[in-house]
């Protein structure tokens, strides 16, 4: 199967003053796909994506959104037409119920999409005539959601969607966003969250400094910087280990960890406790934040700055 | 055909959220009255008196007649004239008595006279008036009740006086279409660029020029509507004449486009929402004091006057007043195209530095 590119970035920099928020990056996005730029708070993530919705003006380099040249900005009106955009930090109109505010929107793109089946798309129905200030955090996300598919787009970005939201919220949007892809949506989407970039994305792009320093599917990004996989022994006699040779490293709280390749070393890890009522199991499989971490040699906290 | 709807859809849901926020209802429309009401009221309450230039022109051997000096005192005695001796131009005094040469020996003859001119449109007219004939009445009683031998003559002239609330009141309409605008465009700018509101209209096709204009037409209706609560509220209070014309239309449209303009070329380098209102104030603080909306231009020093020139609400205000006051349309349009010319240029300068990318 051919995956027909909307997305094709080639060495886009971006400079503010001295400051290069954005540095010679390229990829190229697939239709139907969840692609997400991951990275921590000023990376260059917005940057990039402001680009590509027509919001910024890039300094070099290509841009290209259903092969429509960005440079020609003429074009822009064409490419505006067929995204979806949910900036970062959006609200909409205070004033304005939900109905209100997805009428003020479908009558700017002179849309045809009914606004009481889009209010029920993103399960709405109750809020309909609330006045948007009124809203929740969660509910306001939904409605920036439903905005941005105001115009049926080919092409939606979300630009940290469930920054700020308590985590039922934010569970509830990932449904939202994964209902999207089911119906064929093709989804950018950045994130300072790496749950919410493995959980969502079919591909995800590192970005740290302006710079992608790495890229492929969650699995891939995990199998290739995640490192390997381990057991974590509590109150286990380390004698045990040592007459079976199964090498371990111990942590400042004591505890045991044993790095295993396969299900054969795993199998002689376990049976060598087993006996023993004391000890306690944990098998930790590498994750995207392992990964990160790996990559960058930080960790992103829960307001996305990188330590 | 698109455009315009697009136009409407901003315009729309800028009046919507005005109707819906107390806030933004109590600056628009309570603020301009409360000013108002309070200014009114307390330069009302001051006096009750009104000035009467009288001409004295009945001497006998260079001291002023017997008679002529009775009906002075009566209409002295009526309490409700500051009476000033008559000097300078007729035009610039609103009510004039002039007593006649021969006043005295012509009464009695029984067929004499008092001149009163004054402008019969003016409010106090009637109250002169009666006040007068009140006068010459007893005056008439006096003289043993014959045949009126005192007649009262009335000269008309157009007068140029006006107590402070009918100066005030066009200065109010003027404050509420300067404030709304200026505060109302800053405010929003500021607040929708903050919450993405401007970044994500920008990714639609609405382009700038249609949401400042769809701003300003908003702007026009409000001014509209504060103009015509204020002038509401000041006929029934203060019991004024206001002269309606299409010419004030005309200049709440130039208002609207001059005062939103200023705000959105301010909102420009004003970042912060919290900012908004004290850089509102620093644009709209000199312009309230020092565009004769409270004092004429004239009682102010030579600096200031030149200063007060160019001030966009100096000629909103003075169109204004002359079409409502004085009904002096040709002032009026002068004033109006000033505003309008500086309205243009304003919405040109914020379409221009207005940024719809790179925000």
């Amino acid at each position: 199967m051919i995956n027909n590119i909307v997305i094709n970035i080639e060495g886009l920099t971006k400079t503010y003053d001295k400051f290069t928020a954005v540095d010679e990056i390229s990829f190229t996005v697939n239709e139907g796909e969840v692609f997400a730029l991951l990275g921590p708070n000023g990376a260059g993530k917005t940057t990039t994506v402001e680009i590509i919705e027509c919001l910024k003006t890039s300094d070099k380099g290509k841009v290209e959104i259903f092969g429509i040249d960005l440079k020609d900005k003429k074009k822009q009106n064409d490419v505006k037409r067929r995204i979806g955009v949910m900036p970062q930090n959006f609200n909409a109109f205070d004033w304005l119920t939900v109905k209100e505010n997805l009428e003020y929107f479908r009558e700017l793109y002179s849309s045809k999409v009914s606004t009481d089946e889009l209010i029920d798309r993103v399960g709405l129905r109750k809020k309909t005539n609330s006045i948007y200030k009124t809203l929740s955090g969660g509910t306001k996300q939904r409605v920036g959601i439903a905005i941005s598919l105001i115009n049926e787009p080919e092409l939606l970005f979300l630009d940290e969607p469930t920054a700020g939201l308590d985590p039922q919220a934010r569970r509830e949007t990932w449904n939202l966003i994964r209902k999207l892809k089911e119906q064929g949506k093709t989804i950018f989407l950045t994130t300072h969250y790496m749950e919410e970039a493995q959980e969502l994305s079919d591909r995800i792009l590192i970005i740290i400094e302006g710079k992608i320093v790495a890229g492929g599917s969650p699995n891939e990004l995990i199998e290739n910087y995640g490192g390997k996989k381990s057991v974590i022994l509590k109150n286990c006699n380390k004698k045990i280990l040592e007459n079976r040779g199964i090498e371990y490293e111990t942590d400042a709280e004591n505890q045991i960890q044993i790095i295993f390749d396969n299900n054969e070393q795993l199998f002689n890890i376990l049976s060598a406790v087993t006996d023993d009522p004391n000890v306690e199991i944990e098998i930790k499989k590498p994750n995207l934040d392992e990964a990160f971490l790996n990559l960058t040699g930080r960790r992103i906290n829960a307001e996305g700055l990188a330590k | 055909m698109r455009t315009a709807s697009i136009i409407f859809t901003v315009f729309k849901g800028h009046f919507k959220a005005w109707r819906r926020n107390k806030t933004t209802l109590f600056w628009t429309l309570a603020f301009p009255l409360l000013l108002m009401l309070l200014f009114g009221g307390l330069f009302s309450l001051q006096s009750d008196k009104m000035d009467l230039y009288i001409e004295n022109n009945d001497m006998n051997q260079g001291s002023p007649s017997m008679s002529s000096l009775r009906i002075i005192q009566l209409i002295n005695q009526t309490d409700s004239f500051n009476i000033e001796d008559d000097e300078g131009n007729l035009e610039e005094q609103a009510r004039t008595i002039i007593i006649p040469k021969n006043f005295e020996s012509r009464l009695e003859e029984g067929n004499s006279s008092i001149k009163l001119i004054m402008d019969e449109s003016h409010q106090t007219f009637s109250r002169t008036n009666s006040l007068i004939n009140g006068v010459i009445n007893s005056m008439n009683i006096e003289n043993q009740g014959v045949e009126p031998p005192i007649v009262l003559i009335q000269e008309q002239i157009s007068s140029n006086d006006i107590s402070f609330i009918e100066y005030f009141v066009p200065g109010v309409v003027g404050i509420a279409i300067m404030s709304t605008g200026i505060f109302g465009t800053i405010g929003t700018n500021t607040k929708y660029r903050k919450n993405g509101v401007i970044k994500k209209l920008a990714t639609t096709p609405l382009s700038k020029f249609e949401w400042i204009i769809g701003l300003v037409l908003y702007h026009m209706l409000i001014g509209m509507i504060s103009t015509s609560v204020i002038l509401i509220v000041a006929v029934l209070v203060f019991d004024i004449n206001i002269i309606l014309n299409p010419v004030i239309i005309i200049l709440i449209i130039s208002g609207a486009l001059t005062f939103p303009g200023l705000g959105m070329i301010i909102s420009t380098v004003v970042r912060e929402e919290e900012d908004a209102d004290a850089a509102g104030n620093v644009v709209t603080f000199p312009m309230l004091f020092l565009s004769g909306t409270f004092f004429p231009l004239e009682t102010m020093p030579t600096f200031i006057q030149a200063f007060a020139r160019i001030l966009p609400l100096t000629y909103l205000n003075n169109g204004l007043r002359e079409i409502m006051v004085y009904g002096n349309y040709q002032a009026a349009l002068w004033n109006c195209s000033i505003v309008f010319v500086i309205g243009i240029v304003t919405i040109a300068i914020a379409m221009k530095v207005t940024k719809w990318t790179d925000l």
